[in-house]
């Protein structure tokens, strides 16, 4: 599998695992050394998780890759919008309240980790 | 994929999950902090123009930290309306945990509010009732903003 169909992959699992509340395997998607300009590391990352699982009865979300950028196949970037189903202001397109993400990956252990990410809802910059 | 083929696709994502019953709401995402008007200090007292720092304490009740964009507010004393607006921010109340923030308010209450000036200048002396409400926008993806109200009594402050 090459380096682009393999970070698809990870996104689909990604997709799968928040939509059937496997917090640890998202969690496992995180590496230890994540951080971003917000100051998340992964444990504050898992409590979030934590809270949408509990507080949401089903999780259904619609995504779309919008780019993915690979480094010397060890280092990643994947755009993605992220909208919630049953939200979205016609059959093309996202509603306003939509995210997008761009996250960084880097390859350990011959699997992919999120290192960093930057979102923001659509329209506004990315941090 | 060409941009219509990849459309095309996630439209039909978007109708196919719309049939499901659409069950996603985050509504309920952040539990709403308890927010309490701390503090009331006159900056300024002029003829044509007034300066508040309203200070104010937020309890978080949610297992997360609840990081701040935004503060949405509006409060009243004695039953008037005193001051109201939204200012950015960008502040963390720990998880479980308390926090602080203040806001600072020009105000032209002969002007806007003239039966306050009485209310100004006898809560420098005894306490007077507030009114407090609004809003906190929360950066976390998909989280609405999240409401308070809150009401008690307050001693203007005049350094």
């Amino acid at each position: 599998m090459d380096a682009e169909a393999d970070l698809r992959d990870w996104v689909k699992r990604g997709v799968t695992a928040a939509e059937d509340k496997k917090r640890g395997v998202l969690v496992d998607m995180i590496s230890p050394a994540y951080v971003d300009t917000r100051g998340y590391d992964r444990d504050r990352v898992a409590n979030i998780f934590r809270a949408y699982f509990m507080r949401m009865n089903t999780i259904e979300l619609v995504t779309a890759i919008d780019e993915i950028r690979v480094f010397d196949d060890t280092a990643a970037e994947i755009l993605v919008t992220v909208g919630m189903a049953g939200r979205h202001d016609g059959v093309l397109g996202f509603s306003a309240d939509a995210y997008q993400f761009a996250l960084e990956l880097t390859k350990d252990d011959d699997d992919w980790a999120l290192i960093s990410a930057r979102w923001g809802q659509i329209g506004e910059e990315l941090r | 994929m060409n941009i219509l083929m990849r459309s095309l696709l996630i439209g039909v994502a978007v109708f196919a999950t719309s049939l499901t019953g659409c069950a996603t709401t985050f509504e309920n995402l952040v539990e709403s902090p308890v927010v309490k008007l701390s503090d009331v200090k006159v900056m300024g007292l002029g003829f044509n123009n007034q300066t508040f720092l309203l200070s104010f304490d937020v309890s978080n009740p949610n297992s997360f930290s609840l990081p701040v964009k935004s503060v949405r507010y509006g409060v009243k004393l004695d039953g008037h309306r005193f001051a109201s607006g939204e200012t950015a921010s960008e502040f963390s109340v720990p998880a479980n945990g308390d926090g602080k923030f203040a806001i600072s308010v020009d105000l032209d209450l002969l002007q806007t509010a003239p039966q306050l000036l009485s209310v100004v200048r006898e809560s420098a002396t005894s306490d007077v009732g507030y009114e407090l409400e609004g809003q906190l926008a929360v950066d976390i993806p998909f989280a609405p903003p999240v409401s308070y109200r809150n009401t008690g009594s307050i001693r203007l402050r005049s350094d």
